[in-house]
């Protein structure tokens, strides 16, 4: 078992999805999210022990895919969020599945969700072909967009 | 009272700072996010950020209804702007301001409503984040905190955004 999953994330993981599933706010958060960052997609992303799931969509229309593939998987291991302008230029990502074929990911920018006692649970995040250079003011958006959401999210866990 | 709405004093100068955060007829994803949260924060039907304009007010972000705006004299936020900090109805249709506003004798079925004035930079207010139920009954006082909490959030997202407006505005004016 990773170290990221020692204190039972996985399972609130899934609490968080069967609490938040099928509400209209989650894909208003993704398109909040493309809109503060101008970019073409945005999800609400839940990483358990083995898949990553998007719950919230905006001009993305892919399923699960499995953890080890995913910028969200590196993004919930950072204290706040994960930023990469280029990742054809970022050796963590030049290889990653996602950015590879022709029209890959080349931007993202996930800021990462915790649970009320402060596991990762996922991210609101963000991605683009075309790599960009976010503005300190459109990082601050997204922060705002999280602390809001992770008050939903306490809300629907704990009622 | 019916088409009658009340006018704070400083209604001119407070219109004049709405208009520069361009809020007229503009539904903005970040605003429906903040009002799908203070749907669920509350325990509420709807959730909205309205801007209260001289003749309508505008619902800036909506969630759980499917409408723009409608004329002043139907908005509560309009009475809410009022106040100084928030404003709590338990039942509408039991409130002399509202008992007879189509929004609570209508489809919408306007029963419960808390809304946090939401201001300008220079304090004037330009709307609130509501919550509004279907069911009438009290607000807890933690549910309004949070509502409390949101519209801080909110003013944080028009006060940023205005500032890359004015930025733009002024790169603009630099290369004429």
């Amino acid at each position: 078992m990773s170290e990221l999953d020692a204190d039972g994330r996985p399972e609130l993981v899934r609490a968080a999805h069967d609490a938040m599933a099928g509400d209209a706010a989650l894909d208003a958060f993704a398109e909040a999210v493309r809109s503060v960052m101008g970019t073409s997609m945005a999800i609400v992303s839940l990483v358990d022990d083995t898949t990553q799931t998007p719950i919230g969509r905006a001009g993305y229309d892919g399923g699960p895919a499995p953890r080890d593939t995913v910028f969200c998987t590196t993004a919930i291991q950072q204290a706040d969020m994960l930023v990469v302008p280029d990742a054809s230029q970022d050796e963590r990502f030049q290889k990653n599945p996602f950015v590879t074929p022709e029209g890959g990911i080349r931007f993202y920018a996930g800021a990462v969700v915790r649970a009320p006692e402060g596991q990762p649970l996922g991210t609101l995040c963000t991605f683009d072909p075309q790599g960009q250079e976010p503005a300190p003011d459109q990082l601050d958006r997204l922060r705002m967009l999280r602390d809001v959401f992770e008050m939903v999210l306490e809300k629907r866990l704990c009622g | 009272m019916t088409g009658a709405y009340p006018v704070p004093d400083d209604d001119e100068e407070r219109l004049v700072d709405l208009a520069t955060y361009a809020v007229a007829h503009v539904r903005d994803p970040e605003l429906d996010a903040m009002a799908a949260a203070a749907r669920i924060l509350l325990d509420a039907d709807y959730g909205l950020v309205s801007f209260v304009d001289r003749r309508e007010q505008w619902f800036g972000g909506r969630s759980g209804l499917a409408v723009d705006g409608t004329p002043r004299e139907q908005s509560m936020c309009s009475h809410a702007i009022l106040e100084d900090d928030t404003m709590v109805v338990e039942d509408a249709s039991k409130d002399v301001r509202f008992h007879d506003n189509p929004l609570v004798t209508g489809d919408l079925q306007i029963r419960g409503y808390a809304g946090a004035v939401v201001r300008s930079t220079s304090g004037l207010p330009l709307g609130t984040v509501c919550a509004i139920r279907r069911e009438p009954g009290p607000f807890e006082e933690e549910d309004v905190q949070r509502l409390r909490g949101l519209r801080d959030a909110v003013e944080a997202l028009l006060h940023a955004r205005r500032q890359s407006l004015l930025r733009l505005v002024e790169s603009e004016r630099d290369h004429v």
